[in-house]
């Protein structure tokens, strides 16, 4: 069995203030993403789960701890082009994550002219078919964003992270702005891109039940520190922290049987 | 046995008009409210539905709001044909209303208790002190679930956690024992557990207090565990209307069936 891809070991975040002392965002989280695996974080407000995502996406620097991808530490000061580029993110709010003043095709042109030396056809024509991987159609490309619903902002937030060409995404509760009928979308949308190009994701929600359609196993976050993990089929079969179990719980039960209606 | 209504939303067709461009939001709606029943107004965004549940308040500052048709019956009295005095003895009293947001629905310069004092002392029946409305908004703070009530009543808006405000924004909205209470994605902001805790409270209230609330969100998990009757609103439209079980167990409109469909499966498990 070759190595995982992403390796976190003893994470730690502490914010210093000025009057209440030191707080500790992230305790010590330590866990392992496989290549072409869903790794998903679940946790309350403040659990420390988005501290956690922006350290792995180099958002924000390191207290203690190691961060490796494919063997190489990344959790160092700089990170080097190649590993920004290799790990990408996605963002809750798919509307404020977008530069209002660039048309689309300047928004997915940006990581296309970073990381990569292609002309300038090469990128209109790549442009394009990030258009059509995320399902919104080629004229989209001379809009702004305050023209499109949130649920296409969000798909035009993806095309963004996948044009660079990653290897791991970090999705960032990437559904819970939007409603119950385009979640459902957006999410089908992500799993059928890590099967295209087989990428792994970092996937962050605040519910259990996004966790149990998208990810192959969980790491549930309290406070800072991770109280639970496994697969997802084994944490709803057997939750053991209680705070699990109130996550699940919190599941809203409809008894009916399901069929497509 | 026949129930009352409380509302009845009769043909009501409402837009904005904006430098003179008309932008109609809906159109020849109507629906009833009865007493004692939890109606879920569901839709996705854009649906129409925070307008029509703001519009049953008047909350909407006409102009740009225009209402060019209907009546929102209230007893015996139209709701759009009131003056703003004649509302505001409806607004908070009888008729409240929960945000989605509490943080910024709550005032963040004036501690919990004077906001609750101003409140119960506006819409209360009687003459209160503030002492007296004091007492009273302790007392809506436990009822609301609220442990530490002789801190909360001196902390300001920001120091609550989110579930908190939820929790002080309901209890200001029961202060004057509202008839009907309209809740606009209360829950939305929150984390699930809190959510949970907070349907759960809301559902208990509304037996102590035998109201009627409309409830606005756009997840249909929370429209199983909260509703008596749906309402399904799709641009502006009221596309179908049921019994929660009708609604589940048996949908016609096909904009009801999607939205159905994009339930979680994991709602259905054990």
């Amino acid at each position: 069995m070759s190595r995982p891809l992403l390796e976190v070991s003893n994470l730690k975040k502490i914010y210093k203030t000025k009057t209440s002392g030191e707080f500790a965002a992230v305790k010590e989280v330590s866990f392992s993403l496989e290549q072409g695996e869903t790794l998903g974080i679940v946790g309350e407000s403040g659990s420390g789960k988005t501290t956690v995502a922006k350290m792995i996406a180099g958002m924000i620097p390191v207290t203690s701890g190691d961060i490796t991808l494919n063997g190489g530490v990344i959790s160092g000061r700089q990170r080097s082009r190649a590993t920004k580029r290799n790990i990408q993110y996605i963002f809750q709010d798919p509307v404020s994550s977008l530069n209002p003043r660039l048309k689309i095709k300047d928004i997915l042109g940006e990581p296309l002219r970073l990381y990569f030396r292609h002309s300038r056809e090469e990128v209109a024509r790549r442009v394009d078919q990030l258009l059509t991987d995320v399902g919104l159609p080629v004229y989209y490309r001379d809009l702004y964003p305050k023209e499109l619903s949130g649920g296409q902002c969000q798909r035009v937030g993806i095309a963004r992270a996948i044009a660079a060409e990653p290897t791991v995404i970090v999705c960032d509760e990437p559904t819970s702005a939007l409603d119950m009928t385009v979640q459902s979308q957006i999410l089908e949308l992500l799993k059928r891109l890590q099967q295209d190009r087989n990428l792994s994701y970092i996937f962050i929600a605040h519910g259990l039940e996004v966790i149990y359609t998208i990810s192959d196993r969980v790491l549930v976050m309290k406070q800072g520190e991770v109280v639970e993990s496994g697969d997802t089929q084994q944490i709803f079969r057997q939750p053991e922290h209680p705070y699990t179990q109130s996550l699940i719980q919190a599941i809203p039960r409809i008894e009916i049987p399901y069929f497509e209606y | 046995m026949t129930r009352n209504k409380i509302i009845e939303v009769l043909d009501v067709s409402m837009g904005f008009e904006r430098k003179h461009q008309w932008s109609p939001i809906f159109k020849n709606l109507s629906f009833d409210i009865y007493e004692n029943e939890i109606v879920c107004l569901v839709g996705e965004s854009g649906s129409g539905k925070s307008v029509a549940a703001k519009s049953i308040m008047r909350l909407l500052p006409t102009p740009p709001a225009q209402y060019t048709s209907g009546q929102i019956r209230f007893g015996n009295k139209d709701l759009l044909a009131m003056n703003e005095k004649e509302l505001q003895a409806i607004r908070g009293r009888e008729v409240a209303m929960v945000f989605q947001d509490a943080l910024s629905a709550l005032n963040p310069v004036f501690t919990i208790g004077t906001q609750m004092v101003d409140v119960i002392r506006l819409h209360g029946e009687t003459r209160l002190t503030k002492r007296q409305a004091l007492e009273q908004a302790k007392e809506l703070l436990h009822q609301v679930d609220i442990r530490n009530v002789e801190e909360v009543i001196q902390q300001y808006p920001f120091q609550l956690s989110g579930g908190m405000r939820q929790r002080v924004m309901i209890a200001m909205a029961l202060s004057s024992k509202p008839r009907l209470l309209l809740a606009d994605e209360p829950t939305t902001a929150l984390d699930v557990t809190v959510q949970a805790n907070i349907l759960k409270l809301i559902r208990r209230l509304r037996e102590q207090y035998a109201m009627s609330i409309l409830f606005i969100t756009h997840d249909l998990g929370v429209v199983y565990e909260m509703a008596d009757r749906v309402l399904v609103m799709k641009n502006g439209e009221l596309v179908e209307e049921g019994t929660k079980m009708d609604i589940f167990t048996n949908p016609q409109h096909a904009y009801t069936k999607q939205l159905l469909n994009s339930m979680p499966r994991i709602y259905f498990q054990k």
